[in-house]
């Protein structure tokens, strides 16, 4: 807590210098009928998100005489989604085959900020996601954190070197490489880990430079765990190691759920859609009863873009509180791949990317009426654009 | 036939009984409001040390037998529980289970490497193959009934091990198990309480094997994650590799394997060791099949006896083998399968060589039918083995239900092992080669309290476990036959 409030008050301090050095006004005011606190829960009074360059510099208050507004009546302002778990503009594809144990691939090198489905999801609201490398490796490679759009329009990195990826899959095993088996693939991380901690490794040395904070638990991963087995065989790991490790796991919270607070960082459940069983759609609420972060991911773009909204709704409807389901798609996954003091609330020094929705966001009614990523806005609904909204 | 096995021993029994009573019994426990006492009364109690009890009681107190008795006293605030018709039996343990697998292992298919897909399309297959779930509420631990079963073991066509080596001894057997799967409840309704699972036959030198309990909370299941190193002879480590079975061959995979005859399988082994020794002396490996780096520590702790060794093997030749292959590197071992052992057994008397006896089969079905070297099973095996004076588990390996360990039991009895050794060697003697004497296998006092009561003699062809405990724990109560 005292590590974020410090970097909150650097980012504030930050964006003062930075208005200081800029004289213009570069200001606006985006304001709507109510605003998604930073509990996730609806706030209706003072929903007004001041912004200034790319950052929010405040929320609620008066709107200053002479600031630009935008104002959307009876909308709801809620941060720019987060999905932490997608393949979205991939070029080619993010499973390098060549061995198992690979930290210094980057999902970055794979990204195409040309790619059109990013459009889509930004047309639903996601203004983050992270560019995961699949599950084909035990240890895939970094994540790339990137944004559906930026100050400039167009798609942009807003983190090269993420989380590390590694996956218990069964999908990391393969025939023509170790390891073909889960006693395999168990076994060769446990030595890479140890093997990791015991060296320093030289600057030149980028693989170990990757591996060795993360087998120290200096740097945080992300793990596919498929099954309720793999989330105990991971819990080992991170008992032994000391890892930081989130956990991609969806159909196990009812047997698991009681193991994991304080051991992992979250647990990223999706994606959900209308075909999930009640084993999947209950596990939030399961795993929030026990004090765990969820992350919900919406699989884009294998999934249609409207999937982490729906997921989200989905958990709501199965028990999952409403206010932890709205963080569910923004400041849970926003911290689990480790940007959550940059994007994921609407709070002063965050980013400034804000979705404008016509009512709740877990309403599935609610349509998109804007979207503004660093200050500006990037997208804006036809329908609402012919009501006569500042152009 | 256990009646019968049981009217041999009745005048021994009766003197005893006129001699000791009571039977067993640990020095009074001082009086303690903290500790949980329960006592169980049953018809008969097999204690595994001496004869059985007639109308016997079993006092427990916090998870461990204290005392084994006709009249025992019940301490106030004891719970009681009555099974006066049932026949109460430690617990019985498998020293050789082979876990089954729920669905064949998805990621591991003996064909080429699958053409790369999006995650997400997988993800979407994933959940496609698990459809809606329980709808309880509480998040304690349960049987799940979905999960895949890459984690759960073996079936006989299944290859499981790790194959990116022959010699595979540093890898676990405990990383490939799934405390969650069904399987465990299936032993569960056998009256098996605590399992050693093996490494599957794929490898010459392969996994260590893992002893769990069947049931109980999850982190008391594990009772050892890592037991004895498995060695294959014979012809399943050739054989098992699927492209060796094509005359075309195949794409190089680890499935194109290497040994695929007895001389190579010989050839691994002694190499491993040698290697073994070479590089603890210093000297560089060099050549075909050298061991992984992390296999030689565990290898030269095979050769010291600090890592116990099984070796599977089936013909009297392979059971040769592994005799001259002992004698050579001064290894210690426990037979597994032993199919031909009746052909092998002043040689194995003579090198005091346990085994693991089983399953009994009048034909070989499945993996054992493919290897071909499993066609001169004989059913009085048990009989001749317990004679010889050899030590004898018996154990169901893959098989489960109708089929299962106390059914090897009863078919043991059936030709000619007496229904004490019967028992014994699904009980007692499995508790023993595992190291576990002073914590299962018996009713001695300090025993961990594992164990089953039946609804008649154990070994009796309709008899069915109606009570288990685990740890003093119930874990399965009232009659399953119908579930």
């Amino acid at each position: 807590m005292k590590r974020s409030a410090l970097l909150a008050l650097g980012f504030v301090l930050a964006a003062s210098l930075h208005t200081a050095a800029q004289p213009a006004p570069t200001g606006k005011v985006i304001k709507a009928a109510a605003y998604v606190g930073p509990d996730g829960k609806l706030v209706s009074e003072g929903a007004v998100v001041a912004i200034e360059g790319e950052r929010i510099a405040r929320v609620g208050g008066d709107v200053p005489a002479g600031t630009p507004v935008d104002e959307y009546a009876g909308a709801v302002l809620s941060p720019g989604l987060v999905d932490c778990l997608t393949t979205l503009g991939v070029l080619g594809d993010l499973a390098e085959r060549q061995t198992a144990l690979q930290p210094d691939v980057r999902a970055a090198d794979a990204f195409n900020r040309f790619a059109r489905e990013l459009r889509a999801a930004l047309a639903a609201g996601v203004t983050t996601f992270a560019l995961v490398p699949s599950d084909d490796a035990l240890v895939g490679g970094s994540i790339a954190i990137c944004q559906t759009g930026g100050p400039e329009g167009k798609p942009r990195m807003l983190e090269r070197n993420g989380p590390l990826k590694l996956s218990l899959s069964q999908d990391a095993f393969k025939t023509d490489r170790e390891p073909t088996s889960r006693s395999g693939a168990l076994g060769l991380l446990r030595e890479a880990l140890q093997a990791g901690r015991s060296v320093n490794p030289p600057a030149s040395d980028a693989g170990a430079a990757s591996w060795t904070p993360f087998a120290r638990g200096q740097r945080p991963g992300v793990m596919t765990a498929p099954s309720a087995a793999d989330v105990l065989a991971a819990l080992d790991l991170v008992d032994e190691f000391k890892l930081r490790l989130a956990l991609i796991h969806t159909e196990g919270a009812l047997d698991i759920a009681g193991r994991l607070r304080e051991r992992v960082a979250a647990i990223v459940v999706g994606p959900l859609d209308m075909t999930s069983g009640l084993r999947a759609t209950r596990g939030p609420r399961l795993l929030a009863q026990q004090q765990v972060p969820v992350a919900i991911a919406g699989g884009l773009p294998g999934y249609p873009a409207d999937t982490l909204r729906i997921g989200a709704a989905l958990a709501a409807r199965a028990g999952l509180d409403p206010g932890l389901a709205r963080q569910a798609i923004a400041a849970v996954p926003a911290d689990v791949l480790g940007v959550g003091e940059r994007v994921g609330a609407l709070a002063p020094g965050r980013q400034a990317d804000v979705v404008v929705f016509s009512g709740d966001p877990l309403d599935l009614r609610s349509r998109v009426l804007a979207v503004y990523i660093g200050g500006q806005r990037v997208y804006l609904d036809g329908a609402t654009a012919a009501t006569g909204v500042r152009p | 036939m256990i009646r019968r096995g049981a009217r041999g021993v009745l005048p021994a029994c009766a003197c005893a009984f006129l001699i000791a009573q009571p039977a067993v019994s640990a020095p009074a426990a001082p009086p303690d409001d903290q500790s949980e006492v329960l006592v169980i009364r049953a018809a008969r109690v097999y204690t595994m040390t001496g004869d059985p009890i007639d109308q016997g009681m079993v006092r427990i107190r916090d998870g461990k037998i204290e005392a084994v008795g006709k009249d025992l006293a019940v301490p106030a605030g004891a719970k009681v529980i009555e099974r006066r018709t049932g026949i109460l039996t430690p617990g019985l343990i498998d020293a050789c289970c082979v876990l089954n697998a729920e669905i064949p292992q998805m990621g591991v298919q003996p064909t080429y490497p699958r053409p790369p897909r999006s995650l997400w399309l997988k993800l979407g297959e994933y959940a496609a193959r698990h459809p809606s779930g329980e709808e309880e509420d509480d998040c304690d631990v349960k049987a799940s009934e979905l999960d895949p079963a890459f984690a759960s073991g073996l079936s006989p066509f299944v290859i499981w091990s790790e194959e990116s080596s022959e010699v595979t001894p540093h890898r676990l057997v405990i990383d490939s198990v799934n405390l969650l799967s069904n399987d465990f409840a299936r032993l569960l309704r056998g009256g098996v309480t605590t399992v050693y699972l093996s490494a599957d036959s794929a490898n010459v030198i392969g996994a260590r094997g893992t002893i769990v309990k069947t049931a109980g909370a999850l982190d008391q299941r594990v009772v050892r994650r890592a037991d004895a190193v498995k060695v294959a002879l014979g012809a399943d480590p050739g054989r098992r590799g699927h492209a060796n079975m094509l005359p075309s061959g195949g794409a190089p995979t680890f499935y194109n394997r290497r040994p695929t005859t007895r001389m190579g399988v010989e050839w691994v082994f002694r190499k491993a060791l040698y290697d073994a020794r070479r590089s603890a002396a210093g000297g560089a490996l060099h050549g075909a099949d050298r061991p992984p780096e992390a296999a030689l520590p565990v290898l030269l702790q095979m050769l010291a006896g600090e890592v116990p060794v099984r070796v599977q093997a089936r013909m009297q030749h392979d059971i040769f083998t592994a005799l001259r292959l002992a004698r050579e590197f001064g290894l210690k071992f426990t037979l597994e399968e032993a199919t031909e052992a009746y052909r092998a057994l002043p040689q194995l008397k003579a090198a005091g060589v346990p085994v693991i006896f089983g399953p009994l089969y009048m034909d070989p079905a499945g993996w054992r039918q493919i290897a071909g070297e499993a066609d001169r099973p004989r059913l009085n095996s048990p009989r001749q083995l317990a004679e010889a004076g050899l030590e004898l588990a018996l154990t169901a390996q893959e098989l489960r239900d109708e089929e299962g360990l106390v059914r090897q039991g009863m078919l043991a009895a059936r030709y000619g092992l007496s229904a004490d050794a019967a028992l014994r060697a699904i009980t007692a003697t499995p508790a023993k080669l595992l190291g576990l004497a002073d914590q299962a296998g018996t009713l001695k006092p300090g025993t961990a309290a594992d164990l089953v009561v039946w609804s008649d003699e154990p070994l009796a062809a309709t008899s069915r476990p109606i009570l288990v405990l685990i740890g003093g724990r119930t874990v399965l109560d009232g009659d399953q036959a119908n579930r």
